[in-house]
């Protein structure tokens, strides 16, 4: 049988040819997307692992909710993270991965990963936001590396001005005598070189530092020196478990409510409360970002969303709205490039431009504006301090304003 | 020294040569092209980075098994030798201006002589007792980087500056690489000769049995000595490409952990043996850049149990790679590899 064929059937398999032959050239590169790719240093195994991972999943869901809900115009984001284990010999192997691969910023987790990498991504020129705030080096000369965060000398003045407010307050006509009880390790001391001559100045007597080595089980060695000498406020950079047997020995020891103990930022968790009980309340501890207690707060409210969406339920960690703040920084870096420079220039250099020059960004309300300059890569100047109060953390005073202290 | 049936020395320079015949001579130097042409020419800046740190971590072990290999002694502090290199290059470039030169096998040097003053207790002491003196070794050269000030940088470390020779600087990985492994060659060809020399069979004397060795003749102080001294040259020399590559050192950079891992990989590649540092060096840079891939993989597939054992499983399988070889291999992968030479040479037959 025969069948014919009309005009309108020829214009029809002529149209479908051109489709097939369009579709397999692929879409044009005019309406494609730019794929920026992020690097991401996870130290999600080894020393910090817990911090790590809760880092690396605050870091991803933010860019997964940025996609979802308020994408980068012109751009597609795609970040790479591979695991570093807190260990030196994987941060320059994976850099160079990275940089092979042509990410154009990346994230850092900690003061190991900076300190090993700052040099070379100034020869690299890849802009990364990072973690490492016991690395002064890193930001003098300013570089590549955009802090998170004040330095920790800073952290240990926020605790100062704070307690020599509470002291004048009480009416007290002497100084106050500060001692640090802290880790041997440059973490824990990072603070001592800039902050105990800072202190001084500042109206405090500065007690002889006390030591210790690891993870500790006893620290009455160093509690009985701070009370023997006299001490009104005890600053410690140490980590949560620390911390607590910190708190655990000063209440056994009687100190509770005659010093105030005072934790670095990584003290602020619930682990402390979990392990110290009681012994917990009445200590202080300093940081950069919101409880999530507070519960009227954008980017609190937006971390809750975040968790429900893509995590099924919310997980009240810390480190999980710190591993927001450097995925929102970077995000609105990006689209602040994108905006101004156009999407093809959203690279290292186009990052980079917007994180000098853009002004500040809007966090949510979970840290302060950040803002970097040219010729700083402080984020800002405001720290927060929490108080131990009856099993949780509650808001002490927010927004105090540090000296920037600077090698 | 095995050789292939009907090879004979004819005179005393065939009877001293390291590398005794033409195939032998032949597949070094094929092996050698193979893996420079390949890693020169074809590899990313990521593999050359990984083969540089497998270099150091070679010319490490090589240092390791002359205080544990050879000569029977032990030492838990070798990280610290390392770090001593790495601060000693920086410092004499950056302080005392001297030439990378010259600074470079200073640094050797100087790790040798910190090795020295730690050695003396090996000559009263051996076994845990002397583990424990070389487990101090690591906490006081540590500590003492900390605390340093401004020599050593404190807290901060020190900015290392690149390698180089007169105008000519190694500013990329590529030349980095060749530099590395030059090291890498000489390093190993006085391991290898100083293994044949009077001073090896010294040294392995004195690990068979002390008292003997003492009785032939041997002077123990002597030879503990001097097999610290040089183990920590090598240490040394690995501690100042380990600065001059990485641009940057800190105390963190050399940690107890690595002297452990170094005397456990030592033990899996094979003590007392020249190919065994090599074959313990590959193992742990390989299982190190294995476990980093294939971990957040297990996490995320896993995630009720990820902080509890994945974060430790670099650890685990370090761990369990070292028992296993201690429990089934002692004498480490140059066992395996002796027997499977001797069987390629002898097969198809079996006798």
């Amino acid at each position: 049988m025969k069948i014919k064929r009309n005009g309108k059937w020829t214009l029809f398999m002529v149209m479908v040819g051109l489709c097939l032959i369009v579709s397999s050239v692929g879409t044009p590169a005019w309406s494609k997307d730019k794929e920026v790719k992020l690097g991401v240093f996870g130290d999600v195994t080894g020393p910090i692992a817990f911090t790590g991972q809760q880092f690396w999943k605050g870091y991803s869901d933010y860019f997964r909710w940025v996609k979802k809900h308020d994408p980068i115009k012109g751009i597609t984001v795609n970040i790479l993270m591979e695991d570093t284990g807190y260990d030196p010999k994987r941060y320059l192997p994976v850099l160079k991965k990275f940089a092979a691969a042509g990410i154009s910023a990346g994230y850092i987790m900690g003061t190991n990963g900076t300190a090993t990498m700052s040099d070379e991504l100034r020869r690299l020129k890849i802009p990364c936001v990072s973690e490492g705030s016991g690395f002064p080096p890193a930001i003098d000369p300013p570089g590549y590396i955009f802090l998170l965060r004040p330095l920790y000398p800073d952290v240990f003045a926020a605790a100062c001005i704070h307690f020599m407010e509470q002291w004048k307050k009480a009416g007290h006509k002497e100084k106050p005598k500060v001692m640090t009880i802290t880790w041997d390790v440059p973490y824990g001391t990072a603070h001592v070189e800039l902050g105990n001559p800072w202190a001084k100045k500042y109206g405090f007597e500065v007690l002889p530092t006390q030591l210790f080595a690891g993870q500790p089980n006893d620290l009455s060695t160093q509690l009985l020196r701070a009370k023997s000498m006299g001490a009104d406020l005890v600053f410690s950079n140490i980590l949560e478990g620390q911390f607590a047997v910190l708190l655990k020995d000063a209440k056994r020891l009687g100190l509770q409510g005659k010093i105030q103990f005072v934790g670095g930022s990584e003290c602020r968790g619930a682990e402390v409360i979990k392990l110290a009980g009681d012994a917990a309340n009445g200590a202080w501890s300093v940081s950069h970002f919101v409880d999530w207690s507070e519960t009227d707060n954008k980017g609190i409210q937006l971390g809750m969303k975040m968790q429900n969406e893509f995590r099924g339920g919310v997980d009240y960690q810390t480190q999980y709205l710190m591993g927001v703040i450097p995925a929102r920084i970077t995000a609105e870096a990006m689209r602040y490039a994108a905006k101004n420079y156009g999407p093809d220039k959203v690279d290292s250099a186009g990052i980079y431009k917007a994180l000098t020059t853009m002004g500040k960004i809007d966090m949510l309300g979970l840290t302060a504006d950040v803002q970097y300059s040219p010729t700083e890569r402080r984020p800002f100047k405001q720290l927060n301090i929490s108080k131990c109060e009856d099993g949780k953390w509650v808001k002490e005073k927010y927004g105090i304003e540090v000296p920037w202290l600077k090698p | 020294m095995w050789r292939p049936c009907g090879v004979f020395n004819k005179n005393y320079l065939e009877d001293r040569a390291v590398i005794r015949t033409k195939v032998q001579w032949t597949a070094l130097i094929l092996f050698l092209s193979a893996i420079t042409t390949l890693s020169y020419c074809f590899g990313s800046n990521y593999f050359l980075s990984i083969m540089i740190l497998t270099i150091i971590t070679v010319i490490t072990l090589q240092g390791l098994n002359f205080i544990v290999g050879f000569t029977g002694q032990i030492s838990v502090g070798h990280s610290a030798f390392m770090a001593i290199g790495a601060y000693s290059t920086t410092i004499l470039m950056t302080r005392l201006h001297i030439p990378f030169i010259l600074s470079f096998p200073a640094a050797g040097f100087c790790a040798a002589l910190v090795g020295l003053v730690f050695a003396l207790p090996s000559v009263r002491i051996k076994g845990f007792y002397l583990a424990l003196a070389t487990l101090a070794a690591q906490y006081l050269i540590g500590w003492l980087l900390l605390h340093g000030g401004r020599l050593t940088g404190g807290l901060y470390g020190l900015s290392v500056p690149r390698a180089g020779i007169g105008g000519f600087v190694v500013e990329t990985d590529q030349g980095y690489f060749l530099f590395a492994m030059v090291i890498l060659l000489l390093m190993s060809y006085f391991a290898k000769s100083i293994e044949r020399s009077k001073i090896g069979r010294a040294f392995i004397a004195v690990r068979d049995n002390d008292l003997a060795a003492e009785v032939m003749g041997i002077n123990i102080f002597k030879y503990k000595l001097l097999a610290f001294s040089i183990g920590s040259f090598y240490a040394g020399i690995a501690g100042a490409i380990w600065a001059h590559y990485f641009l940057r050192i800190h105390v963190d950079h050399f940690s107890l952990m690595d002297s452990i891992w170094y005397l456990g990989f030592l033990v899996v590649g094979g003590l007392g043996s020249a190919m065994g540092p090599i074959f313990g060096a590959i193992v742990y840079v390989g299982l190190r850049e294995l476990v980093a891939l294939v971990t957040p993989f297990l996490a995320a597939l896993f995630p009720g149990i990820q902080t509890n054992i994945f974060s430790g499983l670099a650890l685990i399988i370090y761990s369990l790679v070292v028992i296993v070889f201690l429990l089934f291999e002692p004498r480490g992968m140059n066992r395996q590899f002796s027997l499977f030479k001797s069987y390629y040479r002898l097969w198809p037959f079996a006798y």
